[in-house]
């Protein structure tokens, strides 16, 4: 759906990406994570035709962006990180002027524009001003107006900055109907937890470039986390963890251990059963979720490790 | 309706703001009226030309300067790039969206301005006037708002005080096209004469026409440029596909335009043809300086553009190339043309013709290496103040250098910093060809140190 292709960008005072290729699937929503400074911004404006790279390319459903800008545009709705409103418009005069400058037909405004309303909670606000809006009503407003022409991509920076938690529930619920809807999302934050419940791929980013040089799928990675847990607590656990075969990224202390392993079950049964016959008293020994943080820290330290 | 232009009637034309507006202007025009005595109506016309400079022009172009900034500085501008909305729409619902308040209180003064001349000169004089008035309160905010998009390209400072400089470029385009609606003005101009009657008839390229009426044909013909170049800009910003040809029409209307008031010049000194080809050298020239400053000039941006020449990526160079580019073109080809014309320098001859083709040869080397001044200031890691530094140092070479010159009684130096036919052929030409040549190869090697520099840091 989303291919971007050695993409390099070049401020005047910086090269801000060095050749970044990545592809994100149709119907994924794709974290887009990093430090700041990383190149998450500029590589969603360079998605949306917003900015122009130096060279590489950046493709949409198999339309080169930068030579279809305007084509793009149609398909696409992007909330950057700052955006703003129309302070002095109601809800339904904002999303009215976003269908309508979205080339909807006028007949087809009204619904588009009550159903937008309706997927962001303020089917209820239609007639009050945005600047009346709190900051949590003002965002659904903001991704109200970035989706009422249903585009197929989505392009959201830092969607949930400042949102209470009951309007970050809301948002995840949204994205994911979103996505069941055929939406392809790309969704950059810096907090990680805020992706965990709607993530099904992570592209790590870090000056400029991928980490791992590839989009890393969330649910299904070739590491499982395996989580160990002991009765009573040994103080050669750790020694002895890092002497089995295929252990990786050890969280270790006397009592557990998390650590990435291989999911075959036979690799797993021969793990459990040294930790047996050494005397360990293990009470847990069970996979969790590769969670996108675990995957996000495995990356960026593998990447920190000395070579 | 368009849809910025219908939000920006939202905004602006509110029932409590009409209302507003119609109440202050007609207890301004009662109170002119009433103090007007026999001739309230001419009372009245003279109020409404002032409420309508002070509201159309003054006010909107204030109006129009923001119209884009004000976007940018809220926040919503990409939003509108990102959109389907036509250069075309977006041009219209900024001009005439955003300015829609100033307009409506316009539309009430002129009305009265209509009524008053009508009354006074009949329904041409009306018709013209109004005309007229339309003109330049589009001209000037056409301007306004093409210099705020200027200062987008560039990535300018959005602060209120850009916005007012903003707004006193169209208030300056305003003030000339009003200044040259006095026939008057046109006389002193064209025939150098400050004083005595004005104008009723003007030569343009052998053809005579109406004073008054070549000036409101030329100000349409401005303002269609104003708004064409508007689009250009709108149409960059958009990211609309279609290369713009906008710039080179402009630049051949404007050679065209201004050679054709030689008919008139020649009179005072020159034979027709070289005074219809040093006009046409002149605006080229002055064309050059105004697109070179004008244009965001980055290295990343000359890179790109030298990189899709090596590779002979024909159709990605063209859209990397800048408008100074193309006038440089015109310009060589025009003092080309001017100097086998005269067939000077390159032949012997005495006269003042030689003098004008030397000073042109000589002018010409000038632009290429103030080109090259321009590109070596803002050749640098951060492209910051590059502009400035340019202008100060041509500030510094056409200004403080020939009067320091002058006053060390240097007369035969001067060929190094301006155009100085007394220098002799050789003196004048190769003075400024060698410092071209020079600056060139000095902003080149920045160019290069760059990209260096980039390549060291990967």
């Amino acid at each position: 759906m989303i291919e971007v292709q050695d993409l390099v960008f070049e401020y005047p005072s910086k090269r801000a990406l060095y050749g970044v290729t990545v592809r994100v699937n149709a119907g994924a929503i794709a974290a887009l994570v990093g430090p700041n400074g990383a190149g998450k911004t500029t590589l969603m404006r360079c998605i949306a035709a917003l900015d122009r790279p130096y060279s590489g390319s950046v493709k949409i459903d198999g339309r080169d962006v930068n030579a279809f800008p305007r084509e793009t545009h149609a398909k696409l709705g992007f909330l950057p990180d700052f955006y703003g409103l129309y302070d002095e418009l109601t809800v339904r005069q904002s999303l009215t002027f976003s269908a309508r400058a979205h080339a909807l037909a006028d007949g087809a405004v009204p619904a588009a524009v009550e159903k937008a309303a309706r997927r962001v909670g303020l089917l209820d606000r239609m007639n009050d001003r945005a600047a009346t809006l709190s900051r949590g009503l003002r965002q659904r407003l903001a991704i109200g107006q970035t989706i009422v022409h249903e585009p197929k991509v989505l392009l959201l920076d830092e969607p949930a900055s400042g949102l209470d938690p009951d309007a970050r529930r809301a948002l995840s619920r949204l994205l994911l109907e979103l996505k069941d809807q055929g939406m392809t999302l790309i969704v950059s934050s810096h907090i990680l937890s805020e992706l965990e419940d709607y993530s099904s791929d992570m592209i790590i980013m870090d000056e400029g470039r991928v980490v791992g040089g590839e989009i890393k799928s969330v649910g299904t990675t070739a590491q499982l986390r395996l989580v160990i847990e002991l009765a009573r607590p040994r103080a050669d656990l750790t020694a002895f963890l890092q002497k089995q075969p295929g252990i990786q990224n050890v969280d270790v202390d006397e009592t557990s251990a998390t650590l990435s392993f291989s999911p075959a079950a036979d690799a797993r049964h021969a793990l459990l059963k040294a930790l047996l016959d050494a005397g360990f008293e293990v009470c847990a020994f069970a996979p969790s979720k590769m969670r996108l943080q675990d995957v996000y820290f495995d990356e960026v330290d593998a990447k920190r490790r000395p070579q | 309706m368009n849809p910025e232009l219908q939000r920006n009637v939202w905004l602006e034309l509110t029932p409590r703001r009409l209302i507003l507006m119609a109440a202050v202007l007609g207890v301004i025009f009662l109170t002119a009226g009433a103090n007007g005595g026999n001739s309230a109506m001419q009372a009245i016309g003279g109020a409404a030309r002032v409420m309508y400079y002070v509201i159309v022009v003054f006010w909107g172009t204030r109006a129009a300067a923001g119209a884009v900034i004000g976007e940018i500085r809220d926040r919503t501008w990409d939003f509108q790039r990102l959109s389907a909305l036509t250069p075309l729409e977006m041009l219209i619902g900024k001009i005439i969206g955003a300015t829609s308040y100033q307009w409506f209180g316009g539309a009430i003064c002129l009305a009265f301005i209509f009524m008053s001349r009508l009354a006074e000169n009949g329904p041409i004089e009306a018709f013209a006037e109004a005309l007229y008035f339309v003109a330049v309160g589009l001209f000037g905010q056409a301007v306004s708002l093409y210099a705020s998009l200027i200062a987008v390209r560039k990535r300018a400072s959005h602060t209120r005080l850009d916005v007012f400089i903003y707004q006193i470029m169209g208030l300056i385009a305003a003030a000339s096209a009003a200044q040259l609606w006095n026939a008057r003005f046109v006389t002193q101009i064209l025939k150098l004469q400050w004083s005595g009657p004005g104008l009723d008839q003007l030569n343009w390229h052998g053809f005579h026409f109406p004073v008054q009426g070549f000036y409101l044909l030329s100000l349409f013909a401005f303002l269609f440029w104003a708004l064409a170049g508007n689009l250009a800009l709108l149409s960059s910003e958009l990211q609309a596909r279609r290369k713009s040809w906008t710039w080179i029409g402009f630049l051949l209307f404007m050679v065209i335009y201004v050679s054709g008031f030689a008919e008139d010049w020649a009179q005072v000194g020159q034979g027709l043809e070289t005074v219809r080809l040093a006009l046409a050298v002149m605006t080229a020239a002055g064309l050059t300086y105004a697109a070179i400053l004008l244009e965001p000039k980055d290295a990343v941006t000359y890179r790109a553009l030298f990189e899709s020449l090596g590779r002979f990526r024909l159709g990605s160079a063209a859209g990397a190339t800048q408008a100074w580019m193309s006038a440089f073109v015109l310009l060589t080809v025009l003092v080309a043309w001017f100097l086998f014309t005269f067939k000077a320098p390159f032949k012997e001859v005495l006269g003042y013709t030689n003098q004008l083709s030397i000073a042109v040869a000589a002018g010409y080397f000038f632009v290429a290496r103030d080109i090259a001044i321009f590109l070596y200031f803002n050749f640098t890691p951060r492209n910051a103040r590059g502009d400035f530094a340019a202008v100060v140092s041509l500030g510094v070479l056409y200004v403080v250098l020939p009067m320091l010159f002058g006053v060390m009684g240097q007369g035969h130096i001067m060929a190094l910093v301006i155009p100085f036919p007394q220098s002799g052929e050789i003196g004048a030409i190769a003075a400024p060809l060698i410092e071209a040549a020079v600056m060139w190869i000095l902003a080149l090697a920045r160019l290069r140190a760059l990209a260096r520099a980039r390549a060291a840091r990967i």
